[in-house]
């Protein structure tokens, strides 16, 4: 059968429709609201050898490189002729599939007349795998939590059920993972439906004419963006900040090679794996690695097996960025996400116009609370909270948007509904956007209460607040690009004094949380912005006025700018007069 | 089935032999030293209806109570409608089995004629269970590592390899581990064939006659002899040493109710549970609370189901003794070993002839490594170290010996055999045996360190966790002495000489030196009582110094020969006397 370009398209578009399909069946029946409403999760869709050919658009950006990876490592598990109807298959495992212990993959063969013609896979970041609950002090896997060995949960239709009562036993919230778990398998169920109806109605019986069309197609696509880049070596090296419970300080070092029509990226000379729970396995480190150049070079092209071809990414093993076993890995996007703001920082002058300034929520804040209600049941609650975008050459940054994990907001009443907390603020922080001709957007302010002993029996909850860690002033700051300055604010407190984040934490009734997200870097030389958007930024209470004049130099008097002595400040030469009113 | 006296005697004899081999099975086919020369195990055999009928011999104390308990709970999941010939039973849930997640329980139904006899149990104090090695710094059980529910290992003799995956998935050591718990199936499976034969051999066609003659001959025997006691109500208060990582001081408190032929002790009024791992599960509270009374009154009669009936434990929920899940439980012996002792301390005017001095090693002194070869094999060690045996009305305590665990010593050329460490130092400590008119067995120190060429293996450290008794903190419960006997000394954990804290997750590198020195007994009697030729003999022996001969026993040497000066001793021991009185009166 040769296919025509029209139905090429079509069924191109149809398998990314299956794909949203099942996120939405894994969204609606999902228990927890860190699937339902944050989606921290993708749905995949492969040919029979493995190609990914659809991937959620609904999902977090460090999944597109990883689950091609993870559905080779089933597939060296269990080869091809190895499936039955009905079989599915589960792993946790960081190595083999995404990097830490509490993302669960979940596949299963798709079959038509008798034989395997693709599959369906699902990866959901779950509550809580048991272990050391969210904390970057863990020293090995061992005290993460529970490691699921690739298995299969069904075998031929028929449940596992040693599987489950493993995960039953070893976790805090078994009835809420196990739920979430059945999600997974629903949202396999639908892509494997939506397949073979699709391939029924087009009177398919295989895939792989279309695979090979999709997957060369979009190789082809990034490949001639690249051949337009000047060829070279371009690199960039970082020092994180402190991660709290690490005694070593992790640097990143990285080098961007773009020849011809191909990108390779080495990381070597970056610090070895840590004792703290910050390692990145190799797959990870792939994924953010190749995703902002994807990105930024062919982002309307669909994601699929195809956009990873033209980049190689090698790391020297035993390297905090391709850590051995059993290193522990549960907060290893304290690294991973920055790997886009570092290639970005790399390659800006090659594509000046294609990067973000850097983002104020990198690495993604994380909250975690556990403890027991009224009625003594147990509930664990994940938030997260964005900074600010990024400036670019033509937009501002969004305020509180993340990146590059491309998840969402939990809203609080979710959280106050699901755990025994009361938000007492969520505000965006004035002046917090990194000043630029393009402005990074806000950073925000969270702070949040225990309730009171009636409502937590026990008289304490489990906490674990993890934030970026980078102040404006420290050895990474949130930055501003071609001018562009830092992003601004940030920092945790417990009742008003400042403490480590990312650390377990009992808290009591009473005890307040306060955070600072950053906002974005911003784009550009801050004097060159209008003045006009600078008094929409003060009217919307984004900058204040002294912001205004110290920053952009736009004197705001009134709701009004001050036209002559905002250009008679933009004209003088003396660049470095002390401007303060 | 009628039996007469000496068939009796003669089966009940051969169902202790069946399981003492069974253990001798363990022992060959173990991996870890732990097992094969440590003795952390046990095996017992069961009747249909889940009564153990006999124990081995080689075992640790604090299983006696536990596994009627574990096998109750196996049978309650699966009963025996739900059992197939070849299926065997494993578990480690605290609260179900043995109190903590390292001991793993395995279990198998004994079939005869096609109908379930009896049962096979063996547990295992394992080497590793993942999670965080080795401390007492655990929050909860999530932290402590990998709980096995209560599954099927095997279903009529088919492995469940989703077990096997898990263990080797979230283990330190799997290979060593799953070694040892086939070890436990060779022991289950020996057990189960002593018992057929036996079966065949005397034309049973089951146990249940044979059992209730031996549990209540048990029963009956020790319930004689608590008939002997007094009745009365006794109460007994111990405020335990801190416990590193532990922001809670944890006191137990418990009344004695000796009532007719049985016993009732209540722990009411003991401390909560805590967010350290010292929490105990019931049937571990069961068998360290029963135990002393089996041991203290009746001794010789086998144990079995009967020894425990006639003693009635209490304790509410969620106090420290009888905690709920997930309550961290791995070091839960740092609170049970100290029973005994405890109950002894409470009812030593009661049966005075009958209690022990306390022991040095009590709680007992536990050692983890886990490290690297230079060939990249990883390795994990447990060794343990005993202090001295407490002194009773007619014997001097044994010099390190361990109490109330019965564990055997694992030779130090074993460890260093198994690790990269490197002992410098095991000795007897002089004068730490309590005095009295019998002296407590004497404590040791011991020290090891990691070689220089370990900073060639990568990682170029050892992870280690060392606990003691604690004891020497603050000094709040010394090891007892009894009846003027005096307290055990000397104790602590010192890395590179400096004192630190016990029982915590700690790497040690190339060069680094452990120190740790466990208590003497505690002495029985009046030390100035004791007679002098017995206080020469040990001074000869180095176990007590000239200084302590005079202070503490009133004992005086001759100037010229190694001899008792008899006078000297004679008006020393009465001044003694007189200063001791004098004393009083101010």
């Amino acid at each position: 059968m040769k296919l025509d370009p029209i139905t090429i398209q079509v069924m191109w578009s149809r398998l990314i429709a299956i794909v949203d399909e099942a996120a939405s069946g894994l969204i609606r029946t999902a228990y927890t609201p860190s699937v339902k409403e944050y989606h921290d999760f993708c749905c995949a869709l492969f040919d029979q050898k493995g190609n990914m050919l659809a991937h959620s658009t609904v999902t977090t950006a460090g999944f597109l490189g990883i689950v091609p990876a993870v559905m080779g490592n089933f597939l060296d598990s269990y080869p091809i002729d190895s499936f039955s109807s009905g079989d599915v298959l589960i792993t946790n495992d960081p190595w083999l599939a995404s990097g830490h212990l509490i993302d669960v993959t979940v596949a299963q063969p798709v079959f038509i007349n008798d034989r395997v013609i693709g599959f369906a896979l699902c990866i959901v970041h779950h509550l809580d795998m048991g272990g050391r609950m969210a904390t970057l002090e863990s020293k090995d896997m061992y005290e993460e939590g529970l490691k699921i060995p690739i298995l299969k949960l069904f075998e031929g239709g028929v449940l596992n059920e040693s599987i489950f009562e493993f995960i039953r036993a070893n976790i805090r919230v078994p009835e809420k993972v196990l739920g979430d778990i059945r999600a997974q398998l629903i949202a396999n169920h639908i892509c494997s439906r939506g397949l073979i109806n699709a391939m029924d109605e087009y009177e398919m019986t295989e895939l792989s004419e279309l695979s090979s069309e999709i997957v060369t197609r979009t190789e082809t696509s990034l490949r001639k963006q690249i051949k337009n880049l000047p060829d070279g070596t371009f690199s960039n090296k970082v020092i994180l900040p402190p991660i709290p419970g690490c005694i070593d300080q992790v640097e990143i070092c990285v080098s961007v090679k773009i020849f011809d029509d191909e990108i390779l990226i080495d990381y070597s000379g970056s610090s070895g794996e840590v004792d703290s729970a910050i390692n990145c396995t190799l797959t990870m480190t792939k994924s953010y690695s190749s995703y902002p150049i994807k990105l930024a070079l062919d982002p309307t092209v669909p994601n699929n097996a195809g956009a990873l071809v033209p980049i190689n990414v090698i790391a020297p093993e035993g390297s905090v960025v391709n850590c051995k076993p059993p290193r522990s890995t549960w907060g290893r996007t304290m690294i991973s996400h920055l790997f886009p703001e570092i290639m970005f920082g790399a390659l800006k002058n090659v594509i000046p116009d294609y990067v973000l300034a850097g983002n104020g929520g990198t690495p993604a804040n994380e909250v975690y609370i556990h403890g027991k209600d009224v009625k003594g049941k147990s509930f664990m609650a994940i938030q997260q909270h964005s900074g600010g975008y990024g400036a670019s050459v033509y937009y501002d940054g969004y305020s509180t948007l993340c990146f590059p994990n491309n998840t969402s907001n939990i809203p609080i009443e979710v959280t106050e509904n699901e755990a025994s907390i009361f938000y007492t603020k969520k505000e965006f922080i004035k002046d917090s956007g990194g000043p630029g001709h393009h402005r990074g957007g806000l950073g925000q302010e969270v702070e949040f209460c225990i309730r009171s002993i009636e409502q937590i029996p026990e008289g304490f909850v489990e906490c674990s607040v993890r934030i970026s860690g980078r102040t404006e002033d420290g050895s990474f700051p949130v930055t501003g690009l071609f001018g562009g300055k830092n992003g601004r604010f940030g920092g945790l407190w417990l009742n008003d004094k400042p403490v480590e984040h990312g650390v377990y934490r009992k808290l009591f009734p009473g005890d307040i949380i306060r955070f600072e997200i950053s906002g974005g870097g911003g784009y550009n030389d801050p004097f060159k912005r209008n003045p006009v958007k600078v008094l929409a930024d003060f009217r919307e209470g984004y900058v204040s006025s002294k912001g205004a004049l110290k920053d952009y130099r736009v004197v705001i008097k009134g709701l009004l700018v001050d036209e002559i002595a905002t250009k008679s400040l933009r004209t003088d030469n003396c660049i470095n007069k002390n401007i303060e009113p | 089935m009628k039996f007469n006296s000496i068939t009796i005697q003669v089966l009940w004899n051969r169902l202790i032999t069946i399981v003492d081999e069974a253990a001798g099975g363990l022992i060959r086919t173990a991996y870890t030293p732990s097992v094969k020369e440590y003795h952390d195990f046990c095996c017992a055999l069961f009747d249909r209806n889940a009564r153990m009928l006999s124990h081995s011999t080689i075992t640790t104390a604090g299983f006696l109570g536990v596994v009627p308990g574990v096998m109750k709970q196996f049978i309650l999941k699966y009963p025996p409608e739900k059992l197939d010939e070849g299926d065997v039973l494993i578990t480690n849930d605290p609260w179900l089995a043995s109190g903590h997640l390292i001991d793993v329980s395995v279990a198998q139904p004994i079939y005869y004629l096609g109908e379930i006899v009896g049962y096979a149990l063996c547990i295992v104090h394992h080497l590793d269970m993942g999670g965080r090695m080795a401390t007492l710094e655990s929050k909860d059980m999530y932290e402590e590592g990998l709980k096995i529910p209560i599954l099927k290992l095997y279903r009529e003799g088919n492995l469940d390899p989703t077990i096997y995956a898990f263990m080797n998935a979230n283990l330190r050591v799997p290979e060593k581990v799953l070694g040892d718990i086939r070890a436990q199936l060779v022991a289950n499976h020996v057990c189960t064939r002593g018992l057929l034969a036996l079966l065949e051999e005397y034309q049973m066609s089951g146990l249940e006659d044979l059992a209730q003659i031996i549990i209540e001959r048990t029963e009956l025997s020790l319930r004689r002899k608590i008939s002997a006691l007094p009745d009365g109500i006794h109460h007994c208060t111990a405020l335990l040493p801190p416990i590193p990582s532990c922001p809670d001081r944890v006191e137990l408190k418990a009344k004695i109710e000796i009532n007719g032929d049985g016993v009732i002790v209540d722990w009411t009024g003991s401390s909560g549970e805590v967010a350290a791992a010292i929490n105990g599960t019931p049937n571990i509270l069961q068998s360290f609370t029963t135990y002393p009374f089996k041991l203290a009154l009746d001794p010789n009669v086998p144990n079995n189901e009967g020894g425990l009936n006639p003693i009635t434990v209490i304790a509410p929920e969620g106090c420290i003794l009888n905690s709920r899940p997930p309550a961290a439980t791995w070091g839960r012996t740092m609170i049970y070993h100290v029973i005994p002792e405890i109950l002894f301390s409470a009812l030593e005017n009661v049966m005075p002839e009958n209690v022990l001095g306390g022991n040095g090693g009590t709680p007992a002194n536990e050692v983890y490594l886990h490290g690297w070869f230079n060939d990249g094999r990883s390795f994990m060690a447990i060794q343990q170290h005993s202090g001295g045996f407490g002194a009773s009305v007619k014997f001097d305590g044994y010099s390190c010996l361990p109490f109330p665990n019965n564990t055997a010593n694992i030779p130090v050329e074993v460890t260093e055999n198994e690790s990269t460490i490197v002992y410098l130092k095991k000795e007897f400590v002089q004068d730490s045996g309590g005095p009295g008119e019998m002296r407590g067995g004497l404590g040791q120190v011991v020290e090891f360190k990691v070689p220089d060429y370990v900073s060639e293996i990568i990682p170029n450290f050892i992870e280690c966790s060392v606990r003691v008794s604690g004891r020497h903190m603050e000094n709040c419960l010394p090891v007892s002495g009894r009846f003027g006997g005096k307290p055990g000394n000397s104790g602590g954990l010192w890395l590179n000489d400096k004192p630190v804290d016990h029982g915590i997750y700690r790497r040690i590198f190339p060069g680094d030196r452990i120190r740790f020195a466990l208590y003497g007994g505690g002495g029985y009697g009046d030390p100035l009582k004791r007679l002098p030729e017995k206080v020469i003999s040990d001074i000869k022996e180095g176990y007590v110094s000239n200084e302590s001969g005079e202070i503490d026993y009133g004992v005086v040497l001759c100037e010229d020969k190694f001899e008792v000066d008899a006078e000297a001793t004679n008006s020393l021991r009465k001044e003694i006397i007189r200063t001791r009185l004098k004393t009083m009166d101010s």
